[in-house]
């Protein structure tokens, strides 16, 4: 383990490295304060632009419950969601108060005093090795099974049950830096024809209808997420992820990109409409033969589009019972919610 | 850890982080067989449509000497083991040389498919040829700087001395290690990029 | 069995011309090479700068470790700054770091900030401090070794870390910014149409050496604990802390290099125009890369390295609770396998971070099943630290509470991930503030009030000296309160929907109502962040005032603390036999004292020498 070598060797290259490091950083010091002087120069107020303000200040009365916490649901499945949350949470509540009980009772009663031992048991004995292994299983069992298999029923009902038949709105997605691109197929419900309605950060629905999404990203990856829907996928480049939902009240919300995708994520904001049916339908109707008159086939950029493929016919691979809507989300259909 | 001493040649500590090392570059070289796998998988047609496929002659050409190498490099351990330091040094120097052949053959493989234009070098088949062969040779090259350093040490050393530094009379066997599973690298990429 | 632990070899002894003791070595030697005494290093250099002392090592490492940290959390303190005060420039530095937006962090640099906080926590704070002070530090001492197996790759590891701080330290200053796609760095983004400027590239280069820096400190501690155990440490006498250690060893040196792969890809693809990631109409050529690649390539690496972080601090936080409560650990050999049996899981999980990027019914339910499966070995050992500290003697000492902070936060964190193990509640939760709580909990809080835990142990071992017990508790006080608050409070954030590493969430209107509780937690975060002047005050004192320890203040009996303190160069004078667990604590026999040294044989209670 002796090794011979030459300290003077190693001090003469850590001197060179440190030399040119430090030119490196010098030299990229003074290139980085050119080119700030160079952007800033061409517009003086290009790095103000991308300052946010503060927002003005509103009274919100809403009770805290409301406040902190997920928006109103909108969608029929997010109940289930929320519903799983929340069991999730008490769950994991009281495990984490009784393991904070028993380190308050250690804290406060087992405090170090010289005059007393501590109890001598190192769980050897065949009673606590499979204790504690039952005790484990115990948990998988009681906290994670019923997860599992809600999970499953859920997700199977939500990421691949996609709706079929002649009522489902189809909207092709396609979020770009920093907008979403939606595209409707319009009165003769084909996608790329010449009367596609193409509306930008703006996705009408009808309520109480299912909506089937595909979604494309132009250049970078996304997120579509509406928290009303308590449901979100990523839109990739290269790949159409799919995505379906309903409403169950009509109401205007916000959409969002829940994946970073550069400077101005934070403003990539979209609309969502919930309309009702006749509004939605004639909204359709107006704007896809406004959208035929105006179409311009030099314009290449609404012409966007894939081929929308065979989701009309198609059944999820293995079909998951129908979930139930609440009775409330019944009864909340068609009537108008306050803004969220 | 007496029964230890009666085994037939335990391995030593610096063989066993050596099969460490190996075990996190074959993990390196793994992930890029994963991708390729998985780039191979979602593409409709291999090669793609427009693409030429990869030349057998040269990269056979290569596969050979390496393997020439490795053997080679087991007769120089064989002469090491024997104490017989000329034939040691004159092995291991014709595993060098055949290092050096390989990397050459693998500059002209380069230069032959980069001749195939733009299609296949900027396509995704052309990529994965480059990185995976890329990286592999860049290992060949620290490998062929260990095997020169090896030989420059053993050159200099005393066979029958009491040295101390037991990582110095193992160098030969590490340093085979290393070839060898770079050579195996080399036969499993060979096969998979050539000839599936 | 020899008792001659110098020479454990069966061959015959000479002492040769410098006076070493030496032996007729074949060509080929045997297995066992002993562990030569070394003459101390006397030059400068050779001593302080390229030494191949493990100790002098792990010292190198904790003070790169803590000024990477105290950069990275100053990050985070801009970052919290911006989300409780839009538009308001930063007090007093403000003006300096921004000064074309008056001091208000601006929205690109915002993006750099969370990258840079992430990746430089991850691989330039944490990692050298729990894995490379106190595994450099632990691993020989504890086990009975004079150094590493491999000394000299062991200084090679600490000069490739410099090297990459280096490296990323320039990246903070090239003009267009440091690297700015996340730290998980996800292509297309990370692409160099949409992220120019050298920054991403030289973020590339620093992490790949701080990879290999990892691997090669990976190879030297998973040899040196299988073979320079002392005589009679099987697997299950070393402490827990190597056990932690060991085991992100294993994972380090398995799954750095598929980061590697993948890292090594992406900077063809930016600087070659490969298209390995590239996807859609950007793409040159006919066939198209795929980002979901990379995202696979990377969480194959990026879930066992979430383990990586944590796996010393849980071996230590159990060494810990049972030596300051004075009992037995509870169910070690259990904790130990429970511990071998996540890391073995850990491999296979990954999927969990991808659930919404469309993956198949088979992947999404198989990887959310086997996530799940995680609490069956968690919750076994969660079980063995309570039972560890109950009708204990609990000394509330500084490392103590920490340890008990870190069950304490472990405990929340570690819960909150079911909520995201489930595909379906996931998909709420994914990219929100709730994922940034998870996460810090465990993996930042839980592992860095560890590491503050195993600096406090050991810092008597390493310098010689004591630090105050006061300023530790105060310090102790002073982070725990306030990050437990602020990480429960992203709970609330995300729950109510803010989406992560956004500049401005008060574009939404749903989310312009939780302006409060950012502020709120901004108080917090400040607090959290100057209460560490307690930590640093208190190591800067203590090295130069501190009491003088002696070779063990705690009265703890792993072999580390039977050496001076600091230890000598070669550690042990002579090797020690092992002949007892490391938590022998309370034994009802031992009537003299509370505990029981590893290399101390009591007749009844010490196990006979094994092989």
């Amino acid at each position: 383990m002796h090794y011979r070598f030459s300290s003077s060797r190693f001090f003469s290259i850590f001197i060179n490295l440190a030399f040119l490091l430090s030119l490196a950083f010098v030299g990229s010091s003074e290139v980085q304060a050119q080119t700030r002087e160079t952007l800033h120069s061409q517009n003086p107020n290009h790095e103000k632009d991308q300052v946010h303000v503060m927002p003005e200040k509103t009274v919100d009365n809403r009770p805290w419950s409301e406040i902190y916490a997920s928006p109103k649901v909108l969608s029929s499945f997010g109940g289930v969601f929320d519903q799983t949350f929340w069991s999730v949470s008490i769950e994991g509540i009281i495990c984490f108060l009784i393991i904070f009980a028993v380190l308050a009772w250690c804290i406060l009663f087992r405090s170090y005093k010289s005059n007393r031992r501590a109890a001598f048991f190192d769980g050897t004995s065949k009673v606590a090795v499979w204790g504690s292994i039952g005790f484990g299983l115990l948990v998988f069992v009681v906290l994670d099974i019923p997860l599992i298999l809600s999970s499953y029923k859920h997700t199977h009902h939500v990421m691949w049950n996609y709706p079929t038949g002649p009522d489902v709105v189809r909207v092709m997605v396609m979020p770009q830096q920093w907008v979403w691109n939606f595209k409707y197929p319009g009165n003769d419900g084909q996608f790329n024809t010449d009367d596609d309605i193409d509306t930008i950060n703006e996705l009408r629905v009808p309520v109480g209808k299912k909506v089937m999404l595909q979604i494309k990203s132009k250049d970078v990856i996304h997120g579509f997420m509406l928290p009303n829907l308590r449901y979100q996928i990523d839109a990739m480049p290269g790949h159409v992820t799919k995505f379906w939902f309903d409403t169950t009240y009509t109401g205007d919300f916000e959409l969002a990109c829940y994946h970073l995708c550069g400077t101005s994520h934070y403003k990539m904001k979209g609309f969502v409409k919930v309309l009702e049916e006749s509004d939605f339908a004639s909204w359709v109707r107006e704007n896809s033969e406004w959208a035929k008159a105006k179409f311009d086939p030099e314009d290449k950029q609404v012409q966007w589009g894939w081929n929308w493929g065979a989701d009309d016919k198609l059944q999820s691979q293995n079909p998951a019972p129908q979930m139930q809507l609440q009775p409330a989300q019944k009864q909340a259909l068609h009537s108008t919610s306050p803004k969220n | 850890m007496e029964e230890a001493i009666r085994k037939p040649r335990p391995i030593t500590n610096a063989e066993f982080g050596m099969w460490v090392g190996l075990a996190s570059f074959g993990m390196l070289f793994a992930t890029l067989f994963l991708s390729y796998g998985l780039a191979r998988l979602r593409a409709p047609v291999w090669p793609p449509i427009g693409v030429e496929s990869l030349p057998k002659l040269l990269p056979t050409l290569a596969t050979l000497i390496l393997l020439a190498s490795s053997w080679t490099l087991h007769k120089a351990l064989e002469a090491y083991s024997k104490g017989l330091k000329k034939l040691f040094l004159s092995f291991w120097n014709w595993t060098v040389f055949l290092g050096f052949t390989f990397l050459a053959i693998q500059a002209f493989s380069w230069k032959q498919v980069n001749a195939f234009g733009e299609q296949f070098n900027s396509n995704l088949y052309g990529n994965i040829f480059y990185a995976m062969t890329g990286l592999h040779a860049l290992h060949i090259l620290g490998g062929i700087i260990v095997l020169l350093v090896v030989s420059m040490k053993i050159k200099n050393m005393n066979f029958l001395s009491r040295e101390h530094g037991k990582a110095s009379k193992q160098a030969p066997r590490l340093g085979a290690m290393y070839w060898h599973f770079m050579d195996f690298i080399w036969v499993l990429m060979y096969l998979l990029l050539v000839w599936f | 069995m020899t008792t001659d632990t110098l020479n454990p070899s069966h061959t015959s002894l000479h002492k040769d011309a410098h006076g070493h003791d030496h032996h007729h070595e074949p060509l080929e030697p045997g297995i066992f090479e002993d562990q030569h005494i070394h003459p101390d290093p006397t030059n400068f250099w050779l001593k302080w700068v390229f030494s191949f002392d493990h100790k002098v090592i792990a010292k190198q490492f904790l003070f790169f470790g803590l000024f990477w940290g105290v950069i990275g959390a100053f990050m985070s303190v801009l970052i919290r700054w911006t989300q409780a005060y839009p538009g308001v420039p930063f007090p007093v530095l403000g003006k300096i770091l921004y000064p074309y937006t008056d001091g208000v962090v601006p929205a690109d640099a915002y993006t750099a900030l969370f990258t840079m906080h992430g990746t430089i926590m991850i691989f330039f704070a944490i990692t050298p401090i729990l894995i490379g002070t106190l595994g450099n530090l632990l691993i020989p001492l504890q086990i009975g070794a004079r150094d590493m197996i491999f000394p000299w790759l062991n200084m090679l590891s600490f000069w490739l870390s410099a090297l990459g701080g280096v490296v990323m330290f320039i990246s903070l200053f090239v003009p267009f910014g440091p690297s700015a796609a996340g730290w998980t760095m996800y292509p297309t983004l990370s692409h160099a149409q949409w992220l120019p400027g050298s920054g991403t590239n030289l973020w590339l280069i620093s992490i790949f050496f701080m990879g290999f820096s990892s691997i090669t400190g990976a190879v030297n501690y998973i040899t040196t604990v299988i073979r320079l155990r002392a005589p009679g440490m099987g697997f299950f006498d070393m402490p827990l802390t190597v056990w932690g250690l060991w085991l992100t060893a294993i994972l380090n040196a398995l799954f750095l290099p598929v980061l590697a792969a993948g890292l090594i890809l992406l900077f063809l693809d930016r600087t070659f125009g490969t298209n390995f990631f590239m996807a859609a109409a950007i793409s040159q050529s006919g066939t198209q890369g795929d980002p979901i690649l990379y995202q696979h390539l990377f969480w194959i690496f990026g879930h066992p390295e979430v383990y990586i972080l944590i796996l010393p601090g849980w071996g230590l936080v159990s060494d810990l609770l049972s030596f300051f409560s004075r009992k037995p650990a509870f169910g070690a050999k259990l904790t130990a396998l429970s511990m071998t049996c996540i890391t073995l899981l850990s491999m296979i999980v990954y999927g969990h971070h991808m659930f919404t990027t469309g993956l198949s019914p088979l992947l999404t339910t198989g990887f959310a099943t086997l996530t799940l499966l995680i609490s069956i070995p968690s919750g076994i050992f969660f079980l063995n630290w309570l039972a560890t500290i109950w009708k204990g003697n609990l000394q509330l000492n500084t490392p103590m509470w920490f340890s008990l902070g870190v069950v304490f936060t472990f405990s929340l964190g570690g819960l909150t991930g079911l909520h995201l193990a489930a595909a379906s509640s996931n998909a709420l939760l994914h990219n929100t503030y709730f994922v940034v709580g998870h996460f810090h909990l465990t993996m930042a809080v839980a592992a860095l009030l560890s590491s503050y835990a195993g600096v406090y142990f050991w810092f008597p071992k390493m310098f010689g000296k004591m630090m105050d017990e006061t300023l530790g508790k105060l310090h102790f006080w002073f982070t725990f309160i306030p990050v437990v608050l602020i990480f429960c409070g992203m709970f609330v954030l995300g729950y109510s929907g803010m989406h992560r590493r956004i500049y401005n969430p008060y574009e939404y209107s749903y989310l312009k109502p939780l302006l409060p509780l950012s502020k709120v937690l901004m108080v917090l975060v400040f607090t959290v962040f100057f209460g560490q002047l307690f930590f640093f005050i208190n190591l800067f004192k203590s090295l130069k005032n501190g009491k003088t320890a002696g070779p063990n203040p705690w009265n703890v009996g792993t072999l580390e603390w039977t050496v001076p303190s600091p230890p000598p160069h070669h550690n042990f004078d002579v090797i020690p036999t092992v002949y007892n667990g490391p938590h022998v604590y309370g034994h009802p026999d031992v009537k003299d004292k509370d505990w029981l040294g590893q290399s101390e044989y009591r007749e009844g209670i010490s196990a006979p020498v094994k092989g």
